[in-house]
């Protein structure tokens, strides 16, 4: 695996994460914070490749000079456990408060016939805006399941909980029909939209002044079924409080220019939605590996 | 049988923006996926919206559409036996 492939896993052992659900199930997440001060040094000083990718974002793609730079890279580590510390929470059964901007372009869009795409991402806490979202319909979540056994375990079970479908992505591609069959009958469909998967084609866009890869195949759905996009992003603001931000990036109209042309404005959009998020929370960029070329 | 067989070539060309090809550097029975025209599972599912909107086929399993998008033949001869457009 290189650099800049994610390997999909979530952090230490089954039997860790299964303690973690034990504890978060009668103590709120912070009981835990001094371990994660300590656990994440550990992976800052022996995980290079997560190393060197948030220290570009600091250095190189926001401007932060050496030492600032240092302070947040700990600093960025540290938000990351604390969003993984809520996620087990959530597997607990905890409690998360949540406030929501945006919340008439959800109800417009997710009451209508239409399918609707969102494009996810690995900004903020992605995976609790699936389990604190509330669908007026049903959501179909396109999920890699190369995660430890209690991760995907637990996440199929809070996807139950909230009526949440998984259409596993298989290296074959095989997925794509379930995908079209979920829209087409007027579903939902999460898929991430910053992470390359099983060798799929990349499109080249920049983001924070340096061009990156994305997958092509996302943007490419999305123009192709021809149903309004939107982006969720779940925001740490403290101790269990986010703010669920949504933005439109189309409303599934595209005329006049080429399916070439409407992937290019779909993934600028979905890009400067990534920007705007980055700007108000710069510490919740969670690209553990060299996201840019 | 040909003039739907010339369709399907027209349309996967302008779909999937085949600039440089033109319908009769499509064979009929050439496999749309790996060695033959190099598509993939996107453009697969560009295929499938061709079946569902042009001629109201909506596959209910994988094997059934991947058989059927095997080839320009493979796909000609479902819509004949499975069109309802």
């Amino acid at each position: 695996m290189s650099d800049k492939e994610w390997s999909g896993r979530t952090g230490g052992t089954q039997g860790m994460q299964q303690s973690l659900i034990s504890i978060f199930r009668h103590f709120p997440p912070w009981v835990v914070y001094p371990i994660v001060w300590i656990w994440i040094c550990f992976y800052i000083l022996f995980a290079p490749a997560g190393r060197r990718g948030i220290w570009h974002y600091w250095h190189h793609r926001l401007g932060y000079g050496w030492w600032s730079s240092v302070l947040n890279l700990y600093l960025n580590y540290l938000e990351f456990g604390k969003v993984i510390m809520d996620r087990f929470a959530a597997y607990a059964g905890r409690k998360i408060h949540i406030r929501v901007e945006g919340q008439n372009i959800l109800d417009r869009v997710m009451n209508g016939n239409s399918g609707v795409i969102v494009l996810s991402t690995h900004i903020g806490n992605q995976e609790l805006a699936g389990y604190s979202f509330h669908a007026p319909k049903p959501m179909y979540v396109l999920s890699y399941l190369g995660d430890t056994q209690t991760v995907n375990e637990n996440r199929r079970r809070k996807f139950e909980q909230m009526h949440l479908h998984i259409i596993p992505m298989k290296s074959d591609g095989s997925h794509v029909l379930e995908m079209h069959n979920a829209l087409s009958e007027g579903n939902i469909l999460s898929v991430h939209a910053d992470r390359l998967f099983y060798n799929t084609k990349a499109i080249y866009a920049p983001i924070l002044g340096q061009e990156a890869a994305y997958p092509e195949g996302p943007f490419r759905i999305a123009v192709a079924e021809a149903v309004p996009v939107v982006s969720l992003f779940m925001m740490r603001e403290g101790a269990d409080t986010y703010t669920l931000y949504v933005r439109q990036l189309s409303d599934g109209q595209w005329t006049g220019t080429s399916p070439k042309e409407q992937v290019c404005t779909l993934l600028q959009r979905y890009i400067a939605a990534n920007e705007e998020m980055l700007h108000k929370y710069p510490r919740q960029w969670f690209h553990f590996y060299e996201f840019w070329k | 049988m040909e003039d739907l067989k010339l369709e399907l070539k027209r349309q996967i060309i302008e779909v999937l923006n085949l600039e440089d090809m033109q319908p009769s550097d499509i064979e009929d029975a050439a496999p749309l996926f790996g060695e033959g025209l190099g598509l993939d599972s996107i453009d697969a599912l560009e295929l499938i919206m061709i079946m569902d909107k042009h001629y109201g086929i909506k596959f209910s399993s994988k094997e059934e559409s991947k058989a059927a998008l095997a080839s320009v033949d493979a796909m000609a001869s479902y819509i004949q036996q499975h069109r309802t457009k």
